[in-house]
């Protein structure tokens, strides 16, 4: 027994090595992003001869579109969020209920949209032809196609763990189906709903390339985006481009911090379980 | 007129609508006009359409850049599935046993996941830049200059690059997946191994491994997907340079959509398509033989 104690902690130790890996990058972009430029541009791990928190800051804040970048993200975000999660939960309650050749026939029709890649060309022209091309709403509508088969995944799997009884009373209860599915049902998928909702906001949020093929207009680009848009005019100080790196992934790292074990088990249970 | 409660309960059809017809119009219509057009030689410069058949089919087989942006997605895809999967299942048994820090290790060990690509393109530019970059500085500091290579300007390494910094980046979720699985396992199995003396390989080996496959079938399944339709890992990294080293098909489609080559870069796409499919068919129909048995 004591040599198997001896054995984990020899193991924690060599895991807490290892995880240089991770932190090692991290530690780069914090020191450089406080450097001035020349010694920025030797991406060592060295302590900064002169810290200059402030004044890179200012620049990556005033320059990088960071305020425009932020509210462009938050408006795509909210608004996919809401269409994907009312959509997914209304879809995936008919889905686990109905028994019929048809919902399974729904089922994988909506599975086969986690395979496929975008058809970039015609979507592009769809977008034209609606007029939404350029448009935050159009890009958010891409979202909603693409992550709408992600989150009824999840959802399906919790909503077939519900009780039917549950219907059947409210039934009796003299609740009509969508009486029965807001009042009764949308309560109870309170808890995936939150993990699908991080999920959900966490690929949007993070999304670079659907933004990069369907929005032109850069005034209406996201926040990692907007990291690349700087990198294009400040391609050689790097002080100021890992700024702007820190400073556009530290929501997500925030939201990670509180949600940490929503977003891990969000990331699992449709997988294993689903 | 009221029959009883439980053939009354009615699941309108309309639950369904607004999802379908989301899905539909944004994802269905593009994709099946975009295997129409694949046969076309629509393009910018011309208003005419034409059908040119499979012969579209035939000069993009015979285009050089696409035998190899086709190897490379084949390379990247098979690379990052194997690091992943590989790294993540030891991570996740480690990640499972008797620690003191055992939270705080997942979290780091996942924590890369949470990153967008386009962040982490830049630090891995940072970090294997051919001449100032954080890599090269630690060989030649280490006295090993023959491992201080050209990295993303050399074309021979540039779509391993693209490689690794995936396996950095997405490890951590793929390793979440088989945590959970590991969770699943009852204990009892292992306390009857230990009751007969198996030793901790034998016990991966015997039980973990066997009662896993669900699980690695479906990270396989994901990683090979999400291999093939790579594209903003490559094109905010390497942006399928040096030349056209490390295109991957993704980023052809991209590149003759920009050009005005429309029918071709849809023919593109449509490949891709049939790749996906054929290799997620069998394993898919595998995870439903065994959602049946189980």
């Amino acid at each position: 027994m004591k040599s198997q104690k001896l054995t984990l902690r020899l193991l924690e130790g060599v895991l807490w090595m290892f995880s240089a890996f991770i932190f090692v990058p991290y530690l780069l972009v914090l020191l450089t992003s406080l450097k001035n430029a020349k010694e920025a541009g030797l991406f060592t791990l060295s302590v900064p001869s002169e810290i200059l928190i402030l004044q890179n800051y200012k620049i990556v804040f005033e320059q990088g579109y960071v305020i425009q970048g932020f509210v462009n993200s938050m408006l795509i975000a909210v608004l996919s969020l809401f269409v994907i999660l009312m959509c997914s939960a209304l879809l995936s309650f008919y889905i686990a209920r109905v028994k019929d050749a048809f919902s399974s026939f729904l089922y994988y029709f909506f599975i086969m949209g986690m395979m496929a890649p975008i058809s970039l060309v015609t979507t592009f022209e769809l977008l034209k032809s609606l007029d939404l091309i350029n448009t935050r709403m159009g890009v958010a509508m891409i979202f909603a196609s693409t992550l709408i088969p992600f989150a009824t995944f999840i959802y399906v799997g919790f909503v077939k763990g519900l009780p039917k009884e549950l219907d059947e009373s409210s039934t009796i209860d003299g609740c009509g189906p969508y009486k029965m599915f807001f009042l009764v049902i949308m309560p109870l998928l309170q808890p995936i709903t939150v993990t699908a909702g991080i999920l959900v906001f966490m690929n949007v949020w993070n999304d670079s390339q659907i933004v990069l093929f369907f929005l032109n207009d850069n005034a209406k680009w996201t926040m990692p985006l907007n990291i690349y848009r700087f990198y294009g005019y400040y391609r050689y100080e790097w002080n100021y481009i890992f700024g702007s790196v820190l400073l556009t992934t530290l929501p997500v790292f925030l939201l990670y911090l509180v949600g940490q074990r929503f977003i891990i088990e969000g990331m699992t249970s449709g997988a294993v379980k689903g | 007129m009221r029959m009883n409660a439980k053939s009354a309960i009615r699941y309108p059809i309309l639950f369904i609508v607004p999802a379908l017809v989301i899905y539909m119009i944004f994802f269905i219509y593009p994709t099946l006009s975009g295997f129409y057009f694949s046969f076309t030689d629509w393009n910018a410069s011309s208003t005419e359409v034409k059908f040119v058949g499979v012969q579209q089919f035939m000069d993009v087989v015979q285009n050089p850049d696409f035998t190899l942006a086709l190897k490379n997605t084949f390379l990247f895809s098979i690379t990052t599935t194997l690091g992943k999967n590989i790294v993540s299942i030891a991570l996740a048994v480690f990640l499972t046993t008797a620690l003191l820090t055992r939270n705080a290790l997942r979290a780091v060990y996942f924590s890369p996941a949470i990153l967008n690509i386009v962040a982490v393109g830049l630090i891995f530019q940072g970090l294997t830049n051919p001449d100032i970059g954080f890599v090269n500085h630690m060989f030649r500091a280490l006295g090993l200059d023959w491992f201080a290579q050209g990295w993303i300007s050399d074309p021979k390494l540039s779509i391993h690059v693209a490689s690794v910094m995936e396996i950095w980046r997405a490890t951590g979720i793929t390793m979440a997946i088989y945590i959970a699985g590991i969770q699943n396992i009852s204990r009892d199995y292992y306390e009857a191994a230990t009751i007969d003396g198996a030793p901790a390989w034998s016990k991966f080996r015997y039980i973990t491994l066997p009662l896993l496959m669900p699980a690695v079938t479906i990270n396989v399944l994901l990683s090979l997907i999400y291999g093939f339709r790579m594209f903003e890992g490559i094109y905010f990294l390497t942006q399928g340079g040096p030349g056209t080293s490390s295109e991957v098909i993704m980023t052809m489609v991209y590149k003759y959509m920009g050009q005005g080559l429309y029918g071709y870069s849809t023919a593109l796409n449509l490949i891709l398509v049939v790749i996906i499919l054929i290799f997620s068919f069998p394993i898919l129909s595998y995870l439903r033989k065994k959602e049946v048995e189980g």
